[in-house]
């Protein structure tokens, strides 16, 4: 064990007295944001809302075969011809593999070795952990075959979701980890909670998208079975 | 930290002078501000959150220690590693060993304030690493070869024809004459900085929040640098202030969104990323090597005094963003890493009282910055104790000066002599009105600025008595 340890941890276990008291654990957090209708539709509406509020877009789809459709005709119009993606076992959507070749997109997973290839990719195409209502937001992990490229390096990032996945507020994200004693975070190198396209306002808090990451952020939702 | 902070009232009153800066100020601070409180209205149970906000920090204090065990056992599992620094020169030797073991040259950094206050970047350099900031705000700072004025919104202090110049001049930029857009200043750097992403060998981070729990380090930006500056690098540095250490995952949810909402009125930052470890086999990008610096630099002398409630600052800038002084002077008036009031309470403790005493004095003790704290930190109450430490400290005459004062005030008969004394005195030095142009001795510090107000020709003590005696007397008459 270092010195530096030794000697930080002693001095803060001695000076620790004169700290002020600290108020006990809350039995039950109060959510920051919350949402008033939590039925699918209610989630859907208010994920919507947000999200556009943000410059993303939301398109809710019937079935898989539109999703498919939506996701071409996204990339239609942005004119992407590479997309770096999950391995297809991580992304809800069947037959994406073979829709994207059919339409003449290559479609590329990032290893260490085709870096070149990845930073000519004109768009991302994931799945997501989960999707937070309140804020609007995505939940992606990393793990094999889920890398952070995909969701982070194109311009354009198109995240295929099923309504289901839906939850109302970060709190309830957490306390669904909680219920796994956490195990699902631990597992992951990484973890990322992305709220709208990547921006800045640091000139002059003139708002501006895709400074690093995407500026196109598009979630191709599956209406769920009802 | 080499500092200017003592030197406070002449760079404040250079700033005041700076129409430009009073121009960027204006536009920028206030609408921080403004934005802040739109957001703030506009959620239910404020205060109650801005408590839970504050418990959470208060008790990852608590038990700091522990804390911080559990935090390196849990990183230490997954395969990262923990190094502690004691000061800033132990921190940047770590750095520095890292780039040597690893052969780094080039090192892409996200924006950090511990990295600031450690001076990182220069040692680095000097040593032979090429550093790279690449928050937009902090990439301008350092063509501009200046430094940030602000702990969220680094060119707090600039407006969008300065950052056009410099560009123009510094790299190179096409001039965009009259019709300045930032979306293309804001491209044009995306377009700089994107190549150098691959060509770098490692990222650096700070963090905002470490999670005890699972030892997660917590990282928020709105651009996406911290990101990618550690997903296409085969090293990740995180230099993190031993301080940021919370409990649990529930005290993240709730810090992570006040955060977010204080800095910028936000609900969320736009990529909240969290770092456990280095990449696991197959994920295709992330770093394969991690290591977490817990960078101590003064905190644990402020643990455990009467300012360890600044400890508990989550970096979200509110303060400053709402204080009249900050407002008026901007960031580098104050010479030091951490500008406006929680800056005026932590650098003269992180630096030694000595180096900052200006700066406890540079605030009208309005209290907005404690209203504008998002875990209710008592800002005013700490700059005023500071303010009597500097004093106890510092000038034995003043000391004497102000027990002669206490003394007299607890002697009826001396008290009125003096004031008798003064009153007829003041008569040889007064103006028209009867008020003092010029104090004489030490005194005359007061009348530089202003006028001392007349005595009054009768004094309290004398109508005190004279209105009970006339009491008296009507009381005698029923």
């Amino acid at each position: 064990m270092s010195e530096a340890r030794e000697q930080i941890l002693s001095r803060l276990r001695q000076a620790r007295e004169g700290l002020p008291d600290a108020p006990p654990r809350p039995a039950q957090y109060q959510p920051v944001m919350t949402v008033e209708d939590e039925s699918p539709q209610g989630l859907l509406s208010r994920f919507r809302t947000e999200l556009e509020g943000l410059q993303g877009e939301v398109y809710l789809v019937g079935d898989e075969e539109a999703a498919l459709d939506k996701t071409l005709s996204l990339l239609a119009e942005s004119g992407a011809r590479h997309a770096l993606t999950w391995d297809w076992s991580h992304i809800p959507l069947p037959g994406l593999d073979r829709a994207l070749a059919n339409a003449g997109i290559e479609a590329l997973q990032p290893t260490p070795d085709n870096r070149e290839a990845c930073e000519a990719a004109e768009a991302g195409i994931s799945g997501a952990d989960a999707a937070i209502a309140a804020t609007g937001s995505l939940v992606v992990s990393t793990a094999a075959g889920m890398g952070r490229l995909a969701t982070l390096l194109p311009p354009q990032h198109i995240v295929l979701l099923r309504q289901e996945q839906l939850l109302p507020c970060l709190e309830d994200w957490v306390a669904l980890q909680r219920a796994e004693e956490l195990t699902g975070l631990g597992s992951r190198s990484n973890l990322c909670i992305i709220t709208g396209p990547s921006r800045t306002a640091d000139i002059e808090k003139n708002l501006v998208l895709g400074v690093h990451g995407p500026g196109l952020l598009q979630v191709v939702v599956v209406e769920q079975a009802s | 930290m080499e500092l200017e902070a003592n030197r406070f009232a002449e760079a404040a009153s250079r700033a005041l002078q700076d129409k430009q800066l009073k121009a960027a100020l204006d536009h920028n601070a206030r609408l921080a501000d403004a934005t802040r409180i739109k957001s703030m209205a506009a959620t239910t149970g404020a205060e109650e959150l801005r408590q839970q906000g504050r418990g959470a920090r208060l008790r990852g204090l608590a038990q700091l220690p522990e804390l911080l065990e559990q935090t390196e056992a849990q990183i230490t599992a997954r395969g990262g590693q923990v190094l502690w620094a004691r000061d800033a020169d132990e921190a940047n030797r770590h750095v520095l060993d890292i780039c040597q073991r690893h052969e780094l040259r080039f090192g892409v950094k996200s924006k950090s304030m511990v990295t600031e206050e450690l001076h990182l970047v220069p040692f680095l350099e000097r040593h032979g690493v090429r550093m790279l900031e690449t928050d937009l705000g902090e990439f301008v700072v350092q063509v501009d070869e200046s430094r940030p004025s602000h702990i969220v919104a680094p060119i707090m202090h600039m407006k969008k024809e300065g950052i056009h110049d410099l560009f123009v001049e510094k790299l190179g930029m096409d001039s965009m004459d009259d019709d300045i857009d930032p979306q293309v200043m804001t491209r044009f750097a995306r377009e700089h900085l994107r190549r150098q992403y691959f060509e770098a060998d490692f990222g650096i981070t700070g963090g905002n929040f470490i999670i005890a729990e699972t030892g997660t380090v917590a990282i928020t930006t709105n651009e996406g640098n911290a990101r990618l500056g550690t997903a296409l690098q085969p090293v990740h540095v995180a230099i993190v202030g031993i301080e940021k250490v919370i409990p649990t995952w529930e005290d993240y949810a709730t810090l992570v969104q006040t955060l977010a909402r204080s800095a910028t009125g936000q609900q969320l930052s736009v990529y909240s990323t969290l770092y456990n470890g280095p990449a696991l086999a197959e994920e295709g990008d992330g770093p394969q090597h991690y290591y977490v610096i817990l960078v101590d630099n003064g905190r644990s002398a402020i643990y455990g005094t009467q300012y360890s409630e600044a400890l508990a600052c989550i970096r979200c800038g509110a303060c400053l963003n709402t204080c009249p002084v900050y407002q008026n002077v901007g960031g580098h008036a104050y010479g030091a890493v951490y500008p406006g009031p929680i800056g005026s309470v932590i650098t003269p403790l992180l630096t030694g009282k000595e180096n900052a005493t200006p700066l406890p004095f540079a605030s009208s003790l309005c209290g907005a910055c404690k209203t504008a704290c998002p875990v209710d930190i008592n800002i005013p109450d700490m700059l005023l104790a500071l303010r009597h430490d500097l004093q106890q400290e510092q000038s034995p005459l003043w000391r004497l000066g102000m027990q002669a004062w206490s003394w007299s005030f607890s002697h009826p008969l001396l008290y009125e002599t003096g004031r008798k004394a003064s009153a007829a005195l003041s008569g040889a030095f007064s103006g028209e009105r009867g008020e003092l142009r010029k104090l004489p001795g030490p005194l005359g510090a007061w009348t530089e600025h202003r006028d001392f107000p007349p005595f009054p020709q009768e004094s309290f003590h004398d109508w005190w008595r004279r209105e009970r005696d006339a009491q008296a007397g009507q009381d005698g008459d029923s």
